[in-house]
């Protein structure tokens, strides 16, 4: 076995994806931070809020779902852990809102690496949206059942 | 002024999160061209196609789809892209994925935020696991 023409055939065949990425996720990721830079960005997560509600989430879970989709598990566990210190959440809702999170974040930048190399991006984003529904009313009855 | 400050941190962030890329996804690359070299996918197909099969997934994909629910999302997109999979396959697993991903690391973040890690991380793999099968059956 040629070792270092394997290395080689492995460099070579990565270099393709990279460049992918390059052009596709770079300049989204940048569009993203233009958007939260300018303000604009805690419009659009109101905006959207509304979305977070078609997945059974109260008016005050919406934000965080929101950030959560947006900018990630992490900018959502600040917001929400920030909401709860303020007082806008209570235990029980913000133990909510991190389910929901949980399984349904990262609405943009992780269904793009797929599609980059080679996902199809309606499906993949209609089963997202499909799962976000079917979870939302999964935990939200749990959350009915308990009260 | 806040427009092109936005851009300049984007453009930072985005370049960080592209070399975090880089430095996962070539030595995956470079470590699959080696597995495939070595024949060890015609063993993983015979093993564990007829479970894989379920989701419409070959034996081959189950390092993808490991990887992706235990290590990161990341790692996944490196053994993808060297594993030449079809746009079905790819599919039904970046939607298993972006479900149920770096449950390890996450689970740690969920404690924090105020949920039951455990809880949400059986159903994350429930989740995952039957939207590969349903979208087996329908694609």
């Amino acid at each position: 076995m040629d070792w270092i023409a394997i290395l080689l055939e492995g460099l070579s065949g990565s270099v393709w994806v990279l460049v992918r990425m390059l052009v596709v996720l770079v300049p989204i990721i940048v569009v993203l931070e233009m958007l939260r830079e300018s303000g604009w960005l805690e419009r659009i997560s109101n905006k959207i809020s509304f979305i977070a509600r078609l997945f059974s989430a109260s008016k005050g879970e919406s934000f965080p779902i929101a950030v959560g989709g947006l900018f990630g598990m992490t900018n959502a566990c600040g917001v929400l852990i920030d909401h709860k210190r303020s007082g806008v959440l209570n235990k029980k809702e913000s133990r909510h809102a991190a389910e929901m999170v949980g399984i349904n974040h990262g609405w943009i930048d992780d269904p793009i690496l797929f599609v980059v190399i080679g996902a199809s991006l309606p499906i993949t984003v209609f089963a997202k949206i499909v799962i976000a529904i079917l979870w939302g009313k999964l935990v939200s009855l749990r959350k009915k059942g308990k009260q | 002024m806040v427009w092109r400050k936005g851009f300049f941190n984007g453009l930072r962030k985005g370049l960080r999160i592209y070399l975090e890329l880089v430095i996962v996804i070539v030595p995956l690359f470079v470590f699959v061209t080696f597995l495939k070299h070595l024949q060890v996918f015609p063993v993983l197909e015979a093993w564990l196609s007829p479970f894989m099969g379920l989701f419409g997934l070959s034996g081959t994909a189950t390092i993808a789809l490991l990887t992706g629910f235990f290590f990161t999302a990341y790692g996944a997109v490196g053994i993808i892209s060297a594993l030449g999979l079809g746009w079905k396959e790819i599919t039904i697993l970046a939607v298993m994925i972006t479900i149920c991903h770096e449950v390890i690391i996450e689970s740690v973040i969920l404690k924090k935020m105020g949920g039951s890690p455990l809880r949400i991380t059986a159903l994350r793999f429930a989740f995952a696991l039957s939207a590969g099968f349903v979208l087996n059956l329908v694609l």
